[in-house]
């Protein structure tokens, strides 16, 4: 009985110090080439990005780029392609879209953005702030009465 | 069978560390509430602590990476804990945290989630047998009376808690050896899911079940205990339904959390401990924030 207490006692004491190996972080250097690849899509117009039921294309980049410390401000762009050779028409929204800012992982947003309509199919959105580095999710949404009748989600990656 | 005063002390404090090394994570919001328990021989006790977390690593995403910037969330968290025996070896418990959260210029505080706690000690030491511990099993229930970080819509500034219903079952084994004394725990509880209607999110969010396991040393001279400990804390993915359609199925949440402390018992009926804790330095934490910290707690207890 004493020898199997005595094993135990050796267990715990081995599980210690495989689990007590230090952590090791695995950081990645700041820079701002990752919040910027998802902005080329302004120049492209090839309806890469839509809105889910609406099916309106979008382009958007950043304006200001938000910091640790300071709110950044975003141009959203909505279009249809014309019928005849496919080039971008811009085209207002039913209403206008909101930004939710999302962290899926953690499952938590940021404060809360302000938006305004500037011309035909385009928008700003001001007040973008992130409230911690990370995966994020864009989500453009667009609501009717208080409800949500359209979205579009981005991912990026906030360094 | 009255205990020696040393053995008392021993018991004591190392019922006050466990209690300091069940941290929540730093970022917004926080794990299972620890549980409030009489490792002693008294009737009832009171515990206040204050501690001040400054999230060091904002942001550890679900592959492991590290991320920070220059500004960092500060967490203070003051509690109130009670414990009263209702017999021999039966108790209740509960524990009332008060958080604040201040993020640049913003401050956000309230109440944080509140546990109470059914414990039972299983193993009495009453015959000081070199090896076998001294054990209590409990069940510890917590309400969610701090608001989730889904339910904020601020980035969980105004975030207190884990913000769902939870049950749990855990068990405490403590050891002393001459000065030395160690301890370890192991909980696991479940977390039942809720409705979030925000304006950022209209969702059922579904947690699962998550758990502690904690281990500790201490050394003890006169009426002081130097001591050091780690808890590892896991917490299943929290999924996210639509209109029961599964639109995020989550990520593990984990990370290990350092404590060094030392304590001083004043007397029979008062103590008081300096803790110091850390998330950056052990385990392989994934989908949390880290943090350092330091806290001082200082207990009451009225003896049988």
């Amino acid at each position: 009985m004493k020898n199997q207490i005595k094993n135990f006692y050796v267990t715990l004491v081995c599980l210690f110090g495989i689990l007590t190996s230090c952590a090791e972080p695995k950081y990645i250097e700041k820079n701002n080439s990752s919040n910027q690849n998802v902005s080329g899509q302004e120049l492209q117009a090839d309806c890469s990005l839509q809105f889910q039921n609406s099916k309106l294309c979008f382009t958007w980049k950043w304006e200001s780029e938000p910091s640790a410390t300071v709110m950044g401000s975003i141009i959203l762009k909505t279009y249809r392609l014309n019928y005849l050779d496919q080039t971008a028409v811009e085209t207002d929204m039913i209403s206008i879209p909101e930004l939710v800012l999302w962290m899926p992982s953690m499952g938590h947003g940021s404060s809360p953005t302000a938006s305004e309509r500037i011309d035909m199919g385009t928008y700003r959105i001001k007040n973008v702030f992130f409230i911690m580095p990370g995966d994020w999710e864009f989500r453009f949404q667009i609501n009717k009465d208080n409800e949500k009748i359209d979205e579009a989600i981005i991912s990026i990656f906030i360094n | 069978m009255k205990r020696s005063y040393p053995f008392l002390l021993i018991n004591l404090l190392i019922i006050v560390i466990y209690q300091s090394t069940l941290n929540a994570a730093a970022c917004c919001g926080g794990g299972f509430a620890a549980p409030s328990i009489i490792a002693g021989d008294d009737k009832a006790q009171l515990t206040t602590s204050l501690s001040q977390t400054e999230i060091i690593v904002d942001n550890v995403n679900d592959q492991g990476i590290w991320t920070k910037w220059d500004s960092h969330q500060v967490v203070k968290n003051f509690k109130l804990e009670g414990a009263h025996l209702i017999n021999d070896r039966w108790q209740v418990g509960a524990s009332v945290p008060v958080i604040q959260r201040n993020f640049l210029d913003q401050t956000y505080s309230g109440l944080g989630d509140i546990g109470t706690t059914l414990g039972y000690e299983y193993l009495p030491d009453w015959n000081y047998n070199p090896y076998r511990p001294k054990g209590f099993g409990y069940l510890q229930i917590t309400l969610p009376t701090g608001k989730s970080k889904a339910e904020s819509t601020n980035g969980g500034l105004d975030s207190r808690g884990f913000g769902f219903w939870a049950i749990g079952i855990g068990t405490l084994l403590t050891k002393s050896w001459g000065s030395w004394d160690a301890f370890t725990s192991i909980d696991i509880h479940r977390s039942f899911g809720k409705n979030i209607n925000t304006s950022q999110l209209q969702a059922d969010l579904n947690p699962g079940y998550g758990g502690n396991w904690g281990l500790g040393i201490g050394f003890n001279q006169k009426d002081f205990r130097y001591g050091g400990g780690i808890t590892w804390t896991y917490e299943d993915p929290i999924a996210t339904e639509q209109n029961g359609i599964l639109i995020h199925k989550g990520s593990v949440e984990r990370y290990a959390t350092a404590t060094a402390n030392v304590s001083y018992m004043a007397n029979d009926d008062w103590s008081g401990t300096f803790s110091y804790t850390d998330q950056t330095v052990f385990g392989d934490p994934v989908n949390t924030s880290l943090g350092r910290g330091v806290a001082v707690q200082i207990q009451r207890r009225w003896s049988r």
